[in-house]
């Protein structure tokens, strides 16, 4: 339960943290920044670059990136 | 990407683009949307495609109206006046808005134009991409006609006193003969 709440105080101190656009375009392209906090089994894996991509939706990025702006900033 | 393809994208820290804010650090140079839009299309391409497509998003930028109507949709403030900024840095895109606008840095106006500005660069970063995957990215950004001039005596190799670059050369030197 202590963990969880760091992990938890941890992911809303790199919330806040994140700033105007830039941080727009990362999470709107990657994802949430909920999504980024790494979990012990995933930081075992080794990624190959460049990293695959999957098409994505440009008008949904729209949105998300409107609002990541004042979320974050 | 994290909804479709997990790792290694859950390990991709967004915050790794804090420092870009108000052109980096509020230097007011490169357009922070445009670092973070790089990063993006480098995690993706290997490095002449990145270039290619990373290029083709500094001309979209340089040459765009922005804000778009298009967000007006979802938008706190609608209608606000276009501008384009002919150049990638965020203190020329910034101060060329306030200007013909009238609304300050400071103002509520100006954050949503810049939001605004923020999520047509993610989308367009995203259809590039997109156009790439699919083999259907071309390239269509032209150096402007002035600056081809300028570079045919100052480009690289062209004299003593050479220069790189691909902005507007007349928005910050005097043109001469």
């Amino acid at each position: 339960m202590e963990q969880m709440k760091a992990q938890n105080d941890q992911s809303m101190t790199r919330r806040k943290a994140l700033t105007l656009g830039a941080a727009a375009i990362g999470t709107a392209v990657v994802g949430t920044a909920a999504g980024l906090i790494p979990s012990a089994n995933a930081a075992k894996k080794e990624a190959a670059w460049p990293l695959p991509y999957v098409k994505l939706d440009p008008e949904k990025a729209l949105k998300i990136g409107y609002e990541t702006y004042f979320k974050y900033g | 990407m994290i909804e479709m393809k997990g790792f290694p994208y859950t390990q991709y820290p967004a915050i790794a683009y804090n420092f870009a804010g108000g052109g980096c650090a509020g230097w007011g140079t490169m357009c922070g949307t445009l670092i973070a839009a790089g990063a993006m299309i480098n995690l993706f391409l290997p490095p002449k495609e990145c270039k290619k497509v990373y290029n083709e998003l500094i001309g979209w930028y340089c040459d765009t109206p922005f804000p778009s109507k298009g967000l007006d949709k979802f938008a706190k403030f609608k209608n606000q006046v276009q501008t384009v900024s002919n150049s990638p840095l965020c203190h020329v895109s910034v101060a060329k808005w306030c200007t013909e606008s009238g609304k300050m840095l400071t103002t509520p106006e100006r954050k949503d134009r810049c939001a605004k500005l923020a999520a047509e660069v993610a989308a367009k970063t995203i259809e590039l991409l997109n156009a790439h995957a699919d083999g259907t990215f071309k390239p269509v950004y032209a150096l402007p006609a002035e600056t081809k001039k300028c570079l045919s005596c100052h480009g690289v190799k062209k004299s003593a006193n050479y220069q790189h670059g691909k902005m507007y050369c007349s928005e910050c030197h005097e043109p001469h003969e």
